[in-house]
């Protein structure tokens, strides 16, 4: 339905209705945590943030949402790699030590509680080097987005301009 | 129950203080010059191979945080190369920066946090932990490649690096994640028992992630499938910026498939050498053949390093015990010459918008700056394997490595092409010395500093004498190529 309809509002919320009910297996899965960060996460700030730009972009009314042979084409190519994966799990072959590292949250233990212990844990470097990627990523946002109050001036003096006499063509304004 | 424990912190006592003065800088960056920060950068260099070697010398090797890094003799030597590049590329480029008024306080933090992340790769014994420095690397490297963003070329190449470099990463993480589904960890150490344990009726997935993850390696190192943003990023980033991404990735790159290869593939090693050959015979012959009909300096530059990455893949195919030790001596003494090479680079300045540019900018070198140009022919014919020079020895062990492995063919083909490549790089020294320049006026002159005259000095020096101090470097080589061949 997300693709299917033709209001880009109602689309985003059959997509908020997927995230939800993808939510609803990771619960069953007793993943809970899995579950309530893909709410907060995708439903709480990626759905809003797309309903606000639907929002702000107004009515787009797409007549024909996928012409036919387009539809078929990402179909089939999605039929082929979900093939492809059954045929993998069904004849995936582990080796025969993977199965003791079969992570698993024993009965007592939380789900959250489980992961944190991991990622504070076992996990210490990879968690802390990726805050510093993150890090990386807004400096880098920074750097590159930041324009300093002289570099405009700079930039177009660098660039090919055309004068325009505006008193002319003010006059030419007034003569019509 | 986890404990962490001292020593743990002290084997990654470098990447510590790297990342601590990256963060010291960002905060002093607000209020400090930023020559400011290229002192602080160039001190934390200094600290940072002192805590290296201080925790080496206390016997902190082994398996730390769990099994999620090894610190070995190998990543020892590791550290120490990615060290040397990172602080060479960058006390090279601080003079050419601020010329160019491209340095800046992100700059020096972003220098240490890529090469944070290359010692974290190096370190690594886990493809999680792998994938956290090779993407903290990547990253920062991205940024600076962009940093001159108003120039149209720089940002077609960043955007072009920043992509093809994504893909890269994708490769990875497909690779990781067929290995983690064959192994059901992502520890090399676990990855390797249990290739070794299945060895009879191993799955097409591990082969598969095999495949994927050598090809993500081979992206970052450029060998020839995956080496098409090589050329425009050379050409068209800032000459500093190149000097940092041909040096410091590509040696963390070689050591990394390495330390993969020869650790948890090793049961699959008559699976990989002919995936390697073949990477390095289209290296090879690609990369020298187009670096002989480009005119523009650091394109020739670029497909240069392709050829030469075609050598190093050779030496890896050639197996165990001598490869390896071939490949650390090829890939550190190729890290010296590089950084001669592009020091010169940067010295050279011209009035002309764009500085040096073609090949024939560089004609009457030798009447305008004669040391410039004698360092420059140095370099050449070292790279080019002229028997006095570095340069020579490291392809005679290498080539020697590959005799011994019983690779004839790729062996001759490698000394057929060397042949070819000896012709590009005689040709610059052709053009700095016995081409006449047409106009006489100089547009173009060399500015030296202090801190690249030291750096290129030494660069000049290993080139020159390496045959007469090379023993307790290939002692050290030796005991790392031992470690990491397990």
């Amino acid at each position: 339905m997300v693709i299917r309809s033709t209001q880009t509002v109602y689309s985003v919320f059959f997509l908020i209705f997927a995230f939800l009910n993808a939510a609803g297996l990771l619960i069953m899965l007793h993943a809970e945590f899995l579950a309530f960060i893909l709410l907060i996460v995708y439903v709480g700030a990626v759905a809003v943030l797309f309903l606000f730009v639907v929002m702000m972009l107004g009515e787009t009314q797409t007549k024909t949402p996928l012409s036919r042979r387009y539809a078929c084409a990402v179909g089939g190519v999605c039929l082929f790699l979900l093939t492809a994966l059954g045929i993998m799990v069904v004849r995936w072959k582990t080796s025969s030590e993977a199965l003791i590292f079969g992570f698993s949250p024993t009965v007592d233990m939380k789900n959250t509680e489980a992961l944190g212990n991991l990622l504070y844990t076992h996990y210490l470097i990879p968690f802390q080097g990726v805050g510093l990627i993150l890090l990386i990523a807004m400096i880098g946002a920074i750097v590159l987005t930041l324009r300093h109050r002289r570099k405009p001036l700079q930039l177009l003096s660098n660039e090919p301009m055309r004068l325009v006499d505006l008193r002319s063509s003010s006059m030419k304004e007034e003569a019509r | 129950m986890f404990e962490l424990y001292p020593p743990d912190f002290l084997r990654i006592l470098p990447e510590l203080i790297l990342s601590g003065m990256a963060l010291f800088i960002l905060t002093m960056g607000a209020v400090k010059k930023a020559e400011f920060c290229g002192h602080i950068t160039t001190l934390s260099f200094l600290l940072a191979g002192g805590a290296l070697f201080l925790s080496h010398k206390m016997g902190k090797a082994g398996i730390g945080f769990e099994g999620q890094i090894l610190e070995d003799d190998f990543s020892y030597v590791g550290k120490i190369l990615i060290l040397i590049a990172s602080y060479g590329a960058f006390s090279l480029s601080v003079f050419p920066l601020i010329r160019e008024k491209l340095l800046s306080f992100e700059y020096a933090a972003l220098t240490l946090l890529a090469t944070t992340g290359m010692l974290l790769m190096m370190g690594a014994n886990d493809f999680i932990n792998l994938f956290v420095g090779l993407e903290m690397q990547g990253l920062s490297l991205y940024v600076l490649a962009a940093l001159n963003r108003h120039e149209t070329k720089t940002a077609e190449a960043a955007l072009k690096y920043f992509i093809l470099g994504a893909l890269g990463t994708v490769f990875y993480l497909y690779g990781a994640g067929f290995l983690y589904g064959f192994s059901g960890s992502t520890n090399f150490g676990v990855l390797a028992a249990a290739i070794h344990m299945d060895a009879s009726s191993l799955p097409l997935g591990l082969y598969v992630g095999t495949l994927l993850i050598v090809s993500a390696l081979c992206f970052k190192i450029a060998a020839v499938p995956f080496h098409m943003w090589t050329p425009d990023v050379y050409e068209g980033c800032p000459t500093p910026v190149v000097t940092f991404i041909a040096t410091a990735p590509k040696v963390v790159g070689v050591l990394v498939l390495l330390r993969l290869l020869f650790y948890p593939f090793m049961a699959v090693y008559a699976q990989w050498v002919p995936l390697l050959l073949a990477l390095s015979l289209v290296s090879m012959v690609v990369g020298t053949f187009a670096a002989l009909v480009q005119t523009n300096l650091k394109r020739f530059l670029a497909y240069s390093t392709i050829g030469q990455m075609g050598y190093v893949l050779l030496g890896i195919a050639s197996g165990p015990q001598e490869g390896i030790q071939a490949v650390l001596m090829y890939i550190s003494l190729y890290l010296v010459m590089v950084l001669g090479v592009f020091g010169c680079v940067l010295c050279l300045q011209s009035k002309k918008v764009g500085g040096i540019q073609t090949l024939e900018d560089l004609s009457g070198l030798s009447k305008f700056h004669p040391r410039l140009a004698f360092l420059l022919a140095l370099f050449m014919f070292s790279l080019a394997g002229i028997p006095p020079f570095a340069g020579f020895f490291s392809k005679f062990y290498l080539l020697k490595a590959a005799i011994s492995a019983e690779l004839y063919f790729f062996a001759t083909l490698g000394i057929l092409i060397s042949v070819v490549a000896a012709a590009y790089y005689l040709r610059i020294i052709k053009i700095m010395y016995f081409d006449k320049r047409d106009e006489l006026t100089s547009d173009f002159y060399g500015v030296l500093s202090s801190q690249a005259v030291i750096v290129m000095g030494l660069c000049g020096g290993i080139s020159l004498f390496f045959c007469l101090f090379s023993d307790p470097f290939f002692k050290l080589i030796h005991h790392a190529a031992v470690v990491c061949a397990g």
